[in-house]
């Protein structure tokens, strides 16, 4: 497979669609497995590793949705094509950037991905655009059924599902939404919304997940408890949390147009100028901006372009992305030009 | 990345957050460093907890071993990772490590800051491999609908509230669910 094939299609969470996208940007819902009798991905030992993934490629090509997957390994792969699956939330950090023998499998509309050997022998994850939590679980949890009949987990009925990180074990159940959340920034309510999540025993992420920053107002809210509930009360906690932090950006939002419309709408006009016009553009800063055309658009104060192609944007200027598009590699300044000059080709005469 | 702030050297996989007089405080561990400090990882522990400001009442099931006694390290006779690499490191070695080093995990684990302590039995309460997930669609449409009716309520669109209380009436009479006691007082 190359990697080419994904740069000329949308991923399943770019799609600007679903329930509440205007603040929801996508759901993602993962489960986290291990094969019982085979040591962890994070033991010293790695010579159970290649038995591992060719166990999982035998049983996930048996699964009736198998056949559809793209099956991927990492080891060997450039670094710049690793980067590009990463940049698409296919495939985390970790396994980006990890080593020994490793995989990805994943579907068409990049919405299902399963990734072999990173710290546990399976993550499986769903990705939906907007608020789709239910959907996103049944998804993956049909994945799981399937597979469960075919390789034996690693499983306890005192613990449940075993993972190398106690902090999964359980049910291994991740939920995490990335919520656009720029009026709540501005108006400097953000530090109550962490407040209340943290409460809730949830963690606020960034944008590429544990431990990123929230570039572009981009957040992602995730339970950090996986023992001790079943997966319906995880699912009925963190839905209920994300629409009233969802409630409270639309308040903000509100307010903003009411009290504060100069100021927004002069936040916003401000990007597009940079966006049309600087020779220089780093990646946050692009970000920052897209958010403001993101913010614009869905409070119908700009109409100059679909949610769909503004969140393209936000992909397609990564770094991996970019250098991919222009066909070779470039240093942090070459990519700032380019960047700004992708940006500008973009939004273009006709968009004006 | 976030790497912990204790041992500065793994990934953190536990964040905390506290905000005080504006403050915004936060705290990245890996999970062997959490297990060093006796972090429940599993519930949300505040930082003067975690960082042993304030010896904070746990719950009565079982004495807190002393911390200060020197530990026994302790090896998976599976795979031969020891108690001191989870540590280390904050992961595992082999699933055989739940058994080996179970005295020291399950404190972790047990989820004490619940409203009902889990005591000695499974903490596990999710799905078993090959078995089917156990929700009933009616429970999920309840569910669905304890949702709508707040948010209609928050956005006082109350004869939607009406209705969807009179749907939900009807589902948990048909489920035999008692109405929470949070949505009778939310309409008054
Ligand atoms: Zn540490
Ligand atoms: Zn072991």
């Amino acid at each position: 497979m190359k990697i080419d094939d994904c740069l000329h299609r949308d991923g399943e969470w770019l799609k600007g669609a679903g329930p509440h996208c205007a603040i929801a940007v996508s759901t993602r819902v993962r489960l986290a497995r291990n094969l019982a009798r085979r040591r962890f991905p994070t033991h010293p030992d790695h010579s159970d590793r290649r038995k591992v993934l060719d166990e999982i490629k035998d049983a996930f090509e048996k699964t009736p949705s198998g056949p559809a997957f793209t099956w991927y390994e990492l080891d060997g792969q450039m670094p710049i094509d690793r980067r590009i699956l990463m940049e698409r939330h296919l495939i985390s950090r970790e396994l980006a950037e990890g080593s020994g023998p490793r995989a990805v499998a994943f579907d068409e509309p990049e919405s299902v991905a399963v990734m072999a050997n990173e710290e546990d022998h399976l993550r499986m994850q769903c990705l939906r655009s907007g608020l789709r939590l239910r959907e996103a679980f049944d998804c993956v949890n049909q994945l799981d059924d399937d597979l469960s009949g075919r390789l034996a987990y690693a499983f306890d009925p005192v613990y449940g599902y075993l993972t190398s990180c106690p902090t999964n074990v359980g049910t291994g159940l991740r939920v995490s939404v990335m919520l656009h959340l720029p009026a709540l920034v501005m108006t400097q309510h953000i530090e109550k919304v962490f407040r209340a999540v943290y409460e809730m025993r949830m963690a606020v992420r960034g944008f590429y997940g544990e431990g990123t920053e929230a570039y572009g107002e981009l957040y992602q809210i995730s339970n950090q408890v996986t023992c001790g509930r079943t997966e319906e009360d995880i699912l009925a906690d963190m839905e209920a949390t994300i629409q009233s932090v969802i409630l409270y950006e639309e308040k903000a939002r509100r307010e903003l147009a009411g009290n504060a419309k100069n100021r927004l709408e002069d936040r916003i006009w401000r990007s597009w100028g940079a966006l049309k016009n600087a020779r220089l553009m780093s990646s946050e800063e692009a970000m920052r901006h897209l958010s403001s055309l993101r913010l614009g658009l869905v409070m119908g104060m700009m109409n100059k372009f679909e949610l769909r192609d503004l969140q393209r944007l936000f992909l397609l200027s990564q770094p991996a992305h970019l250098q991919r598009i222009k066909g070779r590699e470039l240093d942090s300044d070459a990519r700032d030009a380019e960047r700004a000059e992708f940006l500008r080709k973009r939004l273009g005469p006709e968009a004006n | 990345m976030y790497i912990c702030q204790i041992c500065k050297k793994n990934p953190a996989t536990i964040h905390l957050t506290d905000i005080h007089n504006n403050v915004k405080k936060e705290v990245h561990l890996c999970a062997g460093c959490a297990a060093e400090k006796g972090f429940n990882m599993q519930s949300a522990a505040s930082l003067p907890q975690l960082l042993g400001i304030k010896a904070k009442k746990q719950s009565t099931e079982e004495p807190r071993p002393n911390r200060f006694a020197p530990e026994e390290d302790i090896i998976c006779p599976k795979c031969g990772y020891r108690w001191s690499d989870f540590k280390n490191k904050g992961r595992l070695g082999c699933s055989e490590d739940y058994h080996a080093f179970r005295e020291k995990l399950r404190p972790l684990i047990a989820n004490q800051l619940s409203a009902t302590p889990i005591g000695p039995g499974p903490l596990h309460r999710g799905k078993y491999p090959g078995k089917k997930s156990s929700v009933d669609p009616v429970t999920r449409e309840i569910r669905n609908l304890e949702l709508d009716l707040r948010r209609a309520v928050d956005e006082e669109r109350y004869e939607d509230a009406a209705r969807i209380k009179s749907e939900l009436r009807e589902l948990r009479g048909y489920a035999g669910t008692p109405a929470k006691a949070a949505d009778k007082t939310e309409l008054n």
